[in-house]
């Protein structure tokens, strides 16, 4: 049996560990309120652009733009995987990669070339790690993504699916990113972010055809009131050049921050998970130097009486 | 519509990460790219592009509010009008509260 100092120290090791564990739960539920609270003020802003994305489908007769065109001949498509700065955060990262390398699979197989965007320390170490060759990176806040981050990786990725195909553009862009679902479930999704499915107003579908994360009810109203009359300053075309990219720009800071608070979640969970474990460990130390101790005690009671009786009996 | 018998329209001021002022408002003026533009209720339908530049709000309380943006658009339609900007810069002015 090991000796009750060894004991001792591991418990003592233990109880600090789960110190940290707990706190550091405690610092990702605090950061959950918080990334809520960021997810529900952008959302003004994402509807207001959605409205206005809207009304140009509604009355403009036909869009014209590289956003919404399809280029089928163009092999070469854009995958952007957002993943977390730090780790500590259960299966996290490690589900984003998983779906990320299944698209890329899936990709290939196509007879596509998936050119690899990463979002996040985690994901961009393990892609170094293997050397897969990535396009772009962006690194920290991934648990607090601001404005400014989803801009610079909206530009980023604009910019390569404007390129045309022969300098090395892309005919589309995938997104993988995780949903926040609730406090328990998070779910990884892979969105087709690009080109831009418009779909108008009256056909009541959602925007885009596939895993659609932010549910629009203002849709159902729009489509009731088509006005023909409808001003564009300072012209239709220059109106939408300047608000589609705004809209992907919104789309995707949309998923940064679902992907932030999905994040801060799964880290809370294993935060719980490994208190937990913590504190079952200690339990079962704390149980074995007791028996430990026990175990001494028994010993040098039998040894007390042994000597004691081994004494008597040379008295006699 | 407004209490004091004159015509207002609903305004939401939007930046990209939180929401700046919202209300019922007499009129309202926006930077437009091809300068300023005044918007009043019942205006027709309308999505305009913004260029950096002041927001002003006449709101039906009598108050006046300030805004200074940068690029965005301004939409109106069915006498609400969406002001959505990319930047919220500060106060251009001394306005009243919120």
């Amino acid at each position: 049996m090991a000796s009750q100092l060894a004991f001792k120290s591991r418990i003592a090791s233990t109880s600090a560990l789960e110190k940290i564990f707990n706190a550091q739960e405690m610092i990702a539920s605090s950061h959950i309120a918080k990334a809520r609270t960021v997810a529900l003020e952008a959302k003004p802003y994402s509807d207001a652009i959605f409205d206005a994305v809207q009304a140009l489908v509604a009355h403009t007769d036909d869009i014209r733009h590289p956003i919404v065109r399809k280029d089928e001949k163009n092999p070469r498509v854009a995958v952007l995987a957002l993943t977390a700065d730090r780790g500590m955060a259960g299966a996290y990262t490690s589900s984003v990669i998983r779906e990320t390398e299944s698209l890329l699979t899936r990709l290939d197989q196509q007879g596509r070339q998936p050119q690899l965007f990463v979002y996040g320390r985690r994901g961009v170490s393990y892609y170094r790690y293997r050397n897969r060759s990535i396009v772009k990176t962006w690194e920290g806040n991934s648990d607090r993504p601001g404005v400014d981050v989803a801009r610079e990786i909206s530009q980023a990725l604009l910019e390569t699916y404007m390129t045309p195909a022969a300098k090395g553009g892309v005919s589309e862009l995938y997104i993988v990113f995780t949903e926040f679902i609730n406090m328990v479930v998070q779910k990884v999704r892979v969105l087709r972010m690009l080109p831009l499915e418009l779909i108008r107003p009256d056909q009541e579908q959602p925007e885009e055809a596939i895993d659609a994360p932010v549910p629009n009810d203002e849709h159902g109203s729009q489509g009731d009131r088509y006005v023909g009359l409808y001003d564009f300053e300072p012209s239709p075309q220059e109106v939408l050049d300047a608000v589609l990219p705004k809209y992907i720009q919104s789309r995707i800071h949309e998923c940064l921050l679902t992907s932030a608070a999905s994040e801060t979640a799964s880290r809370q969970n294993a935060m719980h998970t490994a208190t937990d474990n913590a504190k079952g460990l200690i339990d079962d130390l704390t149980r074995r130097l007791n028996a430990s101790r026990q175990a001494a005690i028994t010993q040098e009671l039998t040894e007390i009486v042994g000597s004691a009786d081994a004494l008597n009996k040379e008295e006699e | 519509m407004a209490d004091t018998g004159k015509a207002s329209m609903q305004v939401n001021i939007v930046s990209a990460d939180r929401p700046i002022w919202s209300g019922q408002a007499r009129s309202v003026t926006v930077p437009g790219t091809k300068g300023s533009m005044g918007i009043m209720p019942d205006h027709e339908p309308v999505l305009a592009l913004l260029q950096e530049g002041n927001i002003r709000v006449q709101a039906t309380d009598g108050g006046r509010q300030s805004f200074h943006v940068d690029s965005g658009f301004a939409s109106f339609d069915s006498n609400k009008l969406t002001v959505a900007v990319d930047h919220y810069l500060e106060d251009a002015d001394q306005g009243q509260q919120s």
